[in-house]
């Protein structure tokens, strides 16, 4: 009679647990994805919508190199800024700048559908392709690439992501090449987007 | 047919003008309630359909008290919120504070990279070099409405200069 009390109660609190790790992103806030090695394999298979409504799969991110920031529309600093960062690369970039795919993956699916995506990235090189899509597939991708996102809730309604702000840079097969940090100053940031540029050239 | 005459004259008014320019900038851009400073005040633009934006200004206590701001409010957004924002670790993260106080003496930075009044649900895109109309509210009851210079999106007096 105690021992099957004493196993029901240490099954529900194991279940409670379990709820708790699974539901409030307790083990992501434990365990945030960690940075990635050099040359690691990044990309894996997944289903994203463009802002024009078009599929998007890991096929478009491949045979170029990659330039990928996530984030979300209702971000007042890190994401405009960073968007506006990136434009200005790519101009200082010159021609170059069209051997890269620049794509801006939204972490917050729920508001950001396509349209409010590609109005909002209306002000920015046209070149930064908006990725949304649901929420699990969201989650594949950020996973696959260690990108951290949480949703927190704001006192008297609304919420805000917390997200990773590094901007991230794959060779043309998709591995991982290195990072460009949050107000990364300019000329180490276009010095790094120009090396990852060539990166294909002697291949 | 410019003369040396001309060219000096020109090259004068030239100076006094970028001086002048120069000062009402400095001056525009500067408030003061009783002991409170509040510098440069300024936002930056946003991008199309935006619906958050963010304050930034620097706000210097000379008197002997603290002075603490419990609130803003702008004609611009549905509310005004106080954020503590941090990035470490390469991550992002943001989170309401219920106000903050400025101690005597002491100068309270709000800057990208650190804390900021969010402006919450545009109801206007933000265009460079408009102003927009700010209220802040203190502790003591003094409100004081300042204007934010909007900065280019990503620019701003204070980013970028490392
Ligand atoms: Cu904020």
């Amino acid at each position: 009679m105690r021992t099957a009390r004493l196993v029901a109660l240490t099954a529900v609190s194991l279940l409670i647990a379990l709820t708790l790790i699974a539901r409030l992103g307790v083990w992501d806030a434990l365990f945030p994805p960690s940075i990635p090695t050099f040359g690691a394999s990044m990309v894996r298979p997944f289903n994203l919508t463009d802002t024009n409504g078009h599929k998007v799969t890991e096929h478009d991110m491949l045979g170029r190199p990659a330039v990928v920031f996530f984030g979300f529309t209702y971000c007042p600093e890190v994401c405009p800024t960073t968007l506006a960062d990136l434009t200005n690369w790519l101009a200082e970039l010159g021609p170059d700048a069209d051997r890269l795919g620049v794509f801006f993956v939204s972490v917050d699916p729920a508001r950001d559908t396509p349209t409010e995506l590609g109005k909002y990235l209306s002000s920015f090189d046209p070149r930064i392709r908006g990725l949304t899509g649901n929420a699990a597939d969201i989650d594949g991708i950020a996973k696959a690439f260690g990108i951290y996102y949480q949703r927190v809730e704001i006192e008297g309604g609304g919420y805000t992501m917390d997200h990773t702000a590094s901007v991230l840079l794959l060779d043309s097969s998709g591995r991982f090449a290195g990072t460009i940090s949050y107000q990364e100053a300019k000329e180490v940031a276009v010095a790094k987007l120009k090396r990852l540029a060539h990166s294909a050239d002697g291949a | 047919m410019m003369n040396a005459r001309t060219i000096r004259v020109a090259l004068s008014s030239a100076v006094v003008l970028l001086l002048v320019n120069l000062i009402s900038a400095a001056v525009a851009h500067d408030y003061a309630l009783g002991e409170l400073k509040i510098v440069r005040p300024w936002t930056h633009a946003t991008p199309t359909g935006a619906t958050t934006g963010v304050a930034y200004m620097s706000l210097t206590n000379t008197g002997s008290v603290p002075i603490r701001l419990t609130g803003a409010s702008t004609p611009a957004a549905q509310r005004v919120e106080i954020h503590m924002m941090s990035v470490e670790g390469g991550v992002m993260r943001m989170r309401l504070v219920p106000g903050f106080d400025i101690a005597p003496g002491a100068t309270v930075e709000l800057e990208p990279g650190g804390m900021h009044l969010m402006l919450v649900g545009l109801n206007r895109q933000l265009h460079q070099e408009d102003a927009i109309p700010l209220t802040l509210a203190f502790g003591n009851g003094a409100t004081i409405s300042i204007d934010l210079h909007v900065e280019a999106i990503g620019g701003g007096p204070s980013a970028h200069n490392h």
